[in-house]
């Protein structure tokens, strides 16, 4: 009465092996990205953003930063309109000395990235190593860590940021400002962040501490360094990853933040803050366009860059809920 | 196809409290629908208790949450009819359903801990599902609490009905919820999975207190479980379900005693009992398909050891086998078995 | 059976006596606002006081068709089979002997472990696993600063509490008990994966404590493995499953090259009951049942002797249950593994244990052979648990064979801990720890009214 092997059940859903491609574009991440339009929006406008600053150079019409290319009779052209003098026509105006608005706002969207990025790679580095070893040695280490992020939480993150600086002004000296500003602007933006990463990959890491996988690596002597590396930190990335896109977010509105007050990056090699610090003083004799145009670039990619952190929350809870 | 004579044996005859007839429940996806009930009858009597049990999966607490109207979306009734005292429930309102939820039909959860709020004492929300219910004087109500939490077995109720649902341990808990569920008097109780979260000591008493009080309220109970000891410890008729099918139903002696379909055999020689010493116990090898992954004819067919052409192409209808009624091409009257097959 | 049905007849008569005051007693120390930590929950790191039973509610059926080379037991088609004649002739399928496991005279190769399996008795065998009077305690006391505050104590746990058995090579032996009773943690302790406060674990005539140096450590580690209970958080989700598997292999160096461990993984899968080209997927890919089958492939990755196997089929359906307990027996036969088996549920550990000790929070009130256990339940909480088990045979169970709930643990009642629930618990039980005191028949048994032989079991029956 045996009828035929049980083998001819499988039959559906082969596992044919795919690229990594097809399975992305299959996957739920990808699907509820096409279906929401703001996303979608969003990423294109970081995109056109990420790839005008980088290539920066080749689109813009000229080297704002570069005097002999600046002509002094140029200043305070408006948006659109010739130059009562030159005759020349700016996009988005020029501002007193002449600079083609258009492209210090790409150079300046150069740094304000670069030191966004970075900051948010230094901080959530920072932040998921604490995180890691606070969570899955516990005790006394996880109090010290946990207790230090706590006091540095009771700051504001512009406070902390100052304070670094104001030691950095102290003990390097001037004629070396410049040059480190860019380094110092990191470090400070990322050592107010890494909160944050600690936290959550704390906490993630106590989740996963107690699962029986890792206590079965534990069974068979795995060091715990090892386990944290191979085991742990793969599982608590999903919730770093939301924090990394909105801190990144954050860190550029911070950058623009501290060198709009006049302690970040130097004028010499501007940022979007540099530039808005610069255009609010021509506000009120009526030169709108110098603090409007780098003031919306930041609006524009601070948002979208936020709203894709907020999409790939949401995109992302289900899935680790599950 | 002839109409479907379904279940003829529930207790007493007359009209069922529940009857459910032929329900189907899709879930739409973006990779195609998902088929989670399909063709699901069943009768439930007046006062009766049948057993509804499958593995994780089968869509056993489907069925109950589609009854009471709780499906999660994007689930959704897609056919068939439910009729609570002969009358359609499937199509009510959300503000008719409600109504009816605690009143008609109640619920109990496998966590009691999720049933009961927090925030207040297990007295305040008696007290609070009756004055919604039931016409009641806050006084009246109050005093009827009481009975119930004295009925229910928990010792000192005076204090008790003060205290918050924390306090309580976890068999408590589940005599609480067990309590609210029967408070507005419902003819009906859905039960999900009642004692799976509890020890074993505790899962007997809260068997036992809840066959004891629907007998003596006489609700009948929908008692949804993977457990097949809790089922024929307490239930009168048995539902096995399967891939969102039901594959046998009968009297509970009968299909412990004698399962006819190939899985409730299957899944009763599984279980290891303490009168006989094997070596082996029974085994059905592979696992339930996925919903997504169906296969044609009866569902059951690529771990049945008695599957023949018929069962990979047709899919069963329930039919008289011996005392109870299964869902299997070995029980189809000869002349309706097309060629034999074996 | 007619034994056992004496002992639920007379436990109910016995427990409706002592019932109300058992109930009354175990809710007010429940209730008590103080030891408020929830009924046996632990903080993050907590010990084993809460093995939920529950079934993960995603626990859908996957994978069409596991690959079983087994046999299949439904009865022939046409004659519908009762459960009575369960097909246990059918002949049980044998995984080739690896052998060279038998270092011990008396180490049974497998077809002898079959035999003596058969005949169920434990002794003879020295044991390769002795536990003496093991203790942990876990703090579970509030943080320091609201301790000082509220001027509360520090607040122990005792998990476990002077438990002490032996498994001889080659057999299994179970603990059972409700949840909080300390099962689970006797079994991390072995392990390693908590330390004891007291207490030895010897393995194989070495007390683990005194081995010293990584290096030692790690060969002993070898030796024995662990099966958790939860399938689906025992493997982790961004692996592939070979390398789940091969992760024994490397940590122990066991195999030189990558193509020995790929060859191996494989074999070890093939022994479990699924295909090679499994190892290519993730867990996700697997139902409940399978990666419970790609556990044990891990687990026996190094070669173990002994395993620790936590609740292995409890987060299972019933039917993939028997697959797996058939699959564990098979690879004991074949292997001449050891087994520590931990479970709540008692069908089962009778089904695979060969001697068992039913522990009440954290102590060890009987042990017995299986079938001893069985027949002749002599501790009142055994008789209570079996009282629990469904009878298929029989319709409807005493109302009230089985009385309260486990009291919390970390404010245990006094003297023997079950004497809330005891329907013969005197002043002397309310007082005094009985100790676990031999029987006549082999057993042993840590009951005040078994020792006065107030238990009263032969006038029943």
């Amino acid at each position: 009465m045996r009828t035929e092997p049980p083998t001819s059940a499988p039959a559906a859903a082969p596992p044919v092996p795919r690229g990594a491609l097809a399975r992305l574009l299959d996957g739920d991440l990808f699907h509820s990205f096409i279906r929401s339009p703001i996303t979608v929006l969003s990423a294109l406008v970081v995109l056109a953003i990420l790839v005008a600053a980088l290539l920066a150079p080749v689109i813009a019409p000229q080297n704002p930063f570069d005097p002999a290319t600046l002509n002094l009779m140029d200043g305070f052209t408006r948006p659109m309109q010739a130059n009562e003098f030159t005759g020349n026509v700016y996009w988005l105006g020029t501002d007193a000395q002449g600079r083609d608005l258009f492209s210090a706002i790409l150079y300046g969207s150069r740094v304000s990235i670069l030191v966004g990025f970075a900051a948010v790679a230094f901080a959530a580095v920072l932040g998921i190593t604490l995180g890691l070893v606070a969570g899955y040695r516990g005790g006394w280490v996880d109090s010290l860590i946990m207790r230090v992020a706590d006091v540095q939480l009771s700051f504001p993150a512009i406070l902390v940021a100052l304070l670094i600086f104001g030691v950095f002004k102290g003990v390097v000296p001037p004629a070396l400002h410049d040059k480190a500003a860019i380094y110092v602007l990191i470090l400070a933006i990322g050592l107010s962040d890494w909160v944050q990463y600690a936290r959550t990959v704390r906490s993630s890491t106590l989740a996963e501490r107690n699962k029986e996988y890792v206590q079965a690596a534990r069974v068979i002597g795995v060091p715990a360094p090892t386990i944290l590396l191979r085991h742990i930190l793969p599982n608590v990335m999903g919730p770093v990853l939301v924090i990394a896109t909105i801190g990144l977010a954050l860190a550029i509105i911070l950058e623009s933040t501290l060198s709009f007050l006049g302690v970040g990056v130097p004028p010499t090699q501007p940022s979007l803050g540099t530039l808005i610090r610069v255009g609010q003083d021509y506000l009120f004799s009526g030169e709108w366009w110098i603090v409007l145009f780098p003031g919306l670039t930041l609006l524009l990619l601070a948002l979208s860059v936020n709203l894709l952190g907020d999409w790939l929350r949401d995109a992302l809870n289900p899935r680790l809920r599950r | 196809m002839n109409v479907p004579h379904i279940d003829q044996m529930n207790a007493g005859g007359g009209l069922p409290l529940l009857s459910v007839r032929r329900l189907r429940v899709e879930f739409p996806s973006r990779r195609g629908t998902l088929l989670a009930l399909d063709d699901v009858s069943f009768d439930i009597a007046r006062g009766e208790v049948l057993g509804v049990v499958g593995e994780s999966g089968a869509g056993k607490s489907l069925t109950g949450a589609a009854i009471i109207g709780l499906l999660e979306p994007p689930g959704r009734i897609a056919g068939g009819e439910i009729l609570l005292d002969g009358e359609a429930i499937h199509e009510l309102s959300g503000e008719a359903m409600r109504r009816l939820r605690g009143r008609r039909i109640a619920m109990i959860f496998q966590d009691p801990l999720t049933s009961l709020n927090p925030l207040y004492t297990v007295g305040e929300q008696l007290v609070e599902t009756m004055l919604t219910h039931l016409e009641l004087t806050p006084a009246a109500a109050r005093e009827r609490a009481l009975a119930l939490l004295d009925e229910v077995g928990i010792p000192a109720p005076a204090q008790r009905i003060d205290h918050y649902p924390h306090q309580f341990s976890g068999g408590m808990r589940q005599r609480v919820v067990i309590a609210l569920a029967l408070c507005a008097e419902p003819e009906l109780i859905i039960a999900d999975e009642p004692t799976t979260a509890l020890d074993v000591s505790v899962q007997a008493q809260i068997i036992a207190l809840l066959r004891r009080l629907c007998r003596q309220h006489h609700t009948a109970v929908m008692l949804v479980t993977h457990d097949m000891g809790v089922i024929a410890e307490t239930a009168d008729r048995v539902a096995v379900m399967y891939a969102g099918r039901v594959v046998e139903i009968g009297p509970v002696d009968e299909v412990v005693r004698a399962p006819a379909h190939p899985y409730t055999r299957g899944l009763m020689g599984a279980i290891p009992v303490l009168g006989d010493e094997v070596e082996r116990l029974v085994q059905i090898d592979g696992a339930m398909p996925r919903l997504d992954a169906i296969p044609p004819g009866c569902a059951f067919h690529p771990r049945c050891a008695a599957a023949f052409a018929r069962c990979r192409i047709e899919c069963p209808e329930l039919q008289p086998a011996g005392a109870t009624r299964a869902a299997c091409w070995l029980y189809a009257p000869a002349e309706m078995a097309e060629g034999g097959g074996r | 059976m007619s034994i056992i049905e004496r002992a639920l007849a007379k436990a109910k008569q016995q427990d409706r006596a002592a019932v109300e005051d058992a109930e009354g007693l175990v809710h007010r120390a429940q209730a008590d606002p103080g030891a408020d930590v929830g009924p046996a929950r632990g903080p993050g790191d907590a010990p084993d006081v809460g093995e939920g039973t529950a079934l993960p509610a995603t626990a859908t059926a996957t994978a069409p068709g596991a690959r079983d080379e087994t046999p299949r037991d439904v009865g022939p088609a046409g004659e519908p089979q009762g459960r009575e004649l369960a097909p246990a002739q059918l002949p049980a399928p044998r995984l080739a002997p690896t052998g060279a496991e038998d270092a011990m005279a008396s180490a049974p190769a497998a077809p002898a472990a079959a035999a003596a399996r058969r005949v169920r008795d434990p002794g003879a065998a020295a044991p390769l696993l002795r536990v003496e009077d093991l203790r942990c305690a876990f703090d579970v006391s509030r943080p320091w600063l609201e301790r000082l505050l509220a001027r509360e104590p520090r607040r122990w746990l005792r998990a476990v509490d002077g438990v002490s058995f032996a498994i001889p090579r080659g057999r299994t032996f179970a603990l059972v008990g409700e949840s909080g009773c300390g099962k689970s943690t006797v079994a991390r302790l072995i392990v390693g994966l908590h330390e004891p406060s007291a207490g030895r674990v010897v393995f194989d005539g070495r007390d683990l404590a005194e081995v010293r140096g990584s290096a030692e450590r790690q060969k002993l580690r070898r030796r024995f493995q662990m099966i958790f209970q939860d399938p689906y958080a025992s493997l982790n989700p961004r692996w592939r499953v070979e390398r789940i598997i091969a992760e024994p292999i490397r940590v122990f160096g066991l195999e030189k090259d990558d193509a020995a461990i790929r060859a191996r993984v494989a074999g070890l899968l093939g022994q479990v009951g699924l295909s090679p080209a499994d190892g290519a997927k993730y867990p996700h890919e697997f139902s409940g049942g399978q990666r419970q089958r790609i556990c044990i492939a891990r687990a026996l990755a190094n070669r173990p002797e002994f395993l620790v196997c936590d609740e292995p089929t409890s987060a299972l359906d019933v039917s993939v249950q028997a697959q797996i307990l058939n699959l564990m027996r098979d690879l004991q036969d074949a292997l001449g593994l050891t087994f520590l088996f931990i479970s709540h549920d008692l069908a089962v550990v009778r089904h695979m244990a060969d001697e068992i000790g039913v522990m009440y929070l954290g102590r060890i009130v009987e042990i017995a052979t299986s079938r001893r256990l069985f027949e002749r339940p002599r501790h009142p909480y055994t008789r209570m648990l079996l009282a629990t088990i469904p009878d298929f045979s029989r319709r409807g169970r005493a109302d009230d064979a089985v009385r309260g709930e486990v009291p919390n643990p970390i404010t245990p009642p006094t003297g023997c801990t079950f004497h809330p629930r005891c329907p013969l618990a005197d002043a002397r039980c309310r007082q005094e720890v009985p100790a676990l005191r031999e029987l006549d028949d082999g057993g042993r048994v840590a009951c005040h009214a078994v020792e006065e032989g107030r238990d009263n079991l032969e006038a029943g029956s």
